[in-house]
């Protein structure tokens, strides 16, 4: 060592490089993926159809000849269907995308299923109905809407995606959507729907999601 | 001066070195895993309790990112202060280190070659965006759509990105031969002073290379200006 070698801050500047593309990929990633986002790096691997499969206990079976849907609580009639009564009910088809609140996205769905709202109204709310929960077949899984929020015309009873019935680990035989909120409003597996005096905190809300689970923090309504 | 060939140990990572070093590695790993459950279907569908796995997660995320901040401030401040300070600056041979026309062998490393610095500077970067990506998951409610989808995007690109530079330091940890001794040091704390010789020459001619390293960085920075 006979002459002291000049000091460069290369591993500083390596630091600052790289704190800088992680501070513009989160202020500015959006502009590049598109306002809908994408799947996420290795979508097709790691999930389905561009889904994430998440799930909060074991993925129920399902039986078309013994499976029921419960619609009951704070009603005048209560209501109980089979999957063929589900399947003859009318059916809407729409176009969504479906935003987890991991940060991935699915653009371009297209559900087909029946309006939340037309099952409500076959099963008279009485007047003190002021929310619906819903309960999942894998019995942990729940979440709640209000009436007003369950009313909206876009809230559905999807049983098809893209066509085909919903994949056993995406809901199957039918899962909620609702397009404004997100995923984890969208139970899965839904077999009760219960007219309540007020919403609840369902399974993610009790473990501190909030309840609240408009896409635009704004609260209000996009037009449908 | 310290003489070459000599059998004897010499202390390369205190007690508070070692603490960072492993809390960040444990915590890494657990981390790692978990997060690997919740990104996968198929894992995921076998496990099934999505909470109690991001409970998991958050925690070893938590430690893997504040636990070596913690065991440092409680511990000698001073040692870890001076080799991220080594790692940032670089001297003549840390340059060539990286440079692919060099034939004479390979540069002769201090304390941390350049890859060694290279990869604490990744590293410490890494560890800083996935804590601040991670925490805008967690409390995503406070956040616009926008900023949750880029910071799902930035963790997982970390994580890809922080595997292949973790199996490199693995191997050089665990496997290639000339390197390899220095896993003694993470975990006793001390190496052969002969195998410093050889792999880290100029780090043995220093024998307060903390303090010899501020020196320079003080004439370095009159030099520079800063950065
Ligand atoms: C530094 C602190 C960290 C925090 C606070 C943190 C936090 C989080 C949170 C909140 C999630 C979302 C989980 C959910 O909502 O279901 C998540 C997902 C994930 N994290 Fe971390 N994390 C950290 C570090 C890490 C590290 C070190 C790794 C890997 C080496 C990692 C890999 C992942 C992966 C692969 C996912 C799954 C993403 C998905 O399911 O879409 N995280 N993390």
């Amino acid at each position: 060592m006979t002459e002291t070698p000049l000091l460069r801050p290369i591993g500083r500047r390596l630091f600052l490089g790289l704190s800088a593309l992680g501070a513009g990929s989160l202020l500015f990633g959006h502009a590049v993926t598109g306002g809908d986002g994408e799947p996420g790096l290795l979508a097709d691997l790691i999930g389905q159809n561009g889904f994430r499969i998440y799930t909060v206990a074991p993925i129920p079976t399902f039986d078309p000849a013994t499976w029921r849907l419960a619609l009951d609580g704070l009603v005048g009639r209560p209501l109980s269907l089979s999957y063929a009564d589900l399947l003859a009910q009318p059916s809407v088809e729409q176009r969504g995308t479906f935003h987890c609140v991991t940060g991935w996205s699915v653009p371009n769905l297209v559900w087909q299923g029946v309006p939340l709202r037309a099952l409500l109204d076959t099963v008279s709310p009485k007047p003190d109905a002021k929310a619906v929960v819903l309960y999942s077949s894998d019995g942990a899984y729940t979440d709640s809407l209000t009436l007003d929020q369950a009313l909206t015309p876009d809230v559905l009873l999807a049983y098809n995606m893209n066509g085909q019935p919903l994949p056993l680990n995406q809901g199957l035989p039918v899962r909620l959507i609702v397009p404004e909120m997100y995923g984890y409003k969208s139970v899965k597996w839904v077999n009760r729907i219960e007219l309540a005096p007020s919403a609840i905190d369902g399974y993610w809300e009790v473990r501190g999601y909030d309840r609240d689970a408009y896409l635009d923090k704004s609260g209000s309504r996009a037009p449908a | 001066m310290e003489p070459d060939g000599d059998l004897g140990l010499v202390l390369r990572f205190n007690r508070t070195q070692r603490a960072v070093h492993w809390l960040h590695a444990g915590g890494f790993v657990l981390a790692l895993l978990s997060g690997l459950a919740l990104l996968v279907g198929a894992a995921e569908e076998l496990i099934g309790h999505r909470f109690v796995l991001r409970v998991i997660h958050i925690g070893a995320g938590l430690t893997f990112a504040l636990a070596p901040l913690l065991a440092a401030r409680l511990g000698d401040w001073h040692s870890i202060r001076a080799d991220f300070r080594a790692a940032q600056w670089w001297d003549a041979e840390d340059r060539r280190f990286f440079a692919i026309t060099d034939d004479s062998g390979g540069s002769r490393a201090g304390r941390f070659n350049a890859g060694q610095k290279a990869n604490l500077m990744f590293t410490a970067a890494a560890t800083l965006f996935f804590l601040i990506s991670g925490a805008i998951m967690w409390q995503y409610f406070r956040f616009d759509r926008a900023l949750v989808q880029n910071a799902g995007m930035l963790h997982d690109t970390l994580t890809f990105t922080i595997l292949v530079v973790w199996l490199g330091h693995l191997w050089y940890a665990l496997v290639n031969p000339r390197t390899r001794h220095s896993m003694r040091g993470m975990l006793s704390g001390y190496v052969d002073r002969s195998w410093a010789a050889s792999v880290h020459p100029r780090w043995l001619g220093q024998p307060n290379a903390s303090s010899a390293a501020e020196m320079k960085i003080d004439r370095a920075a009159k030099q520079e200006g800063g950065l």
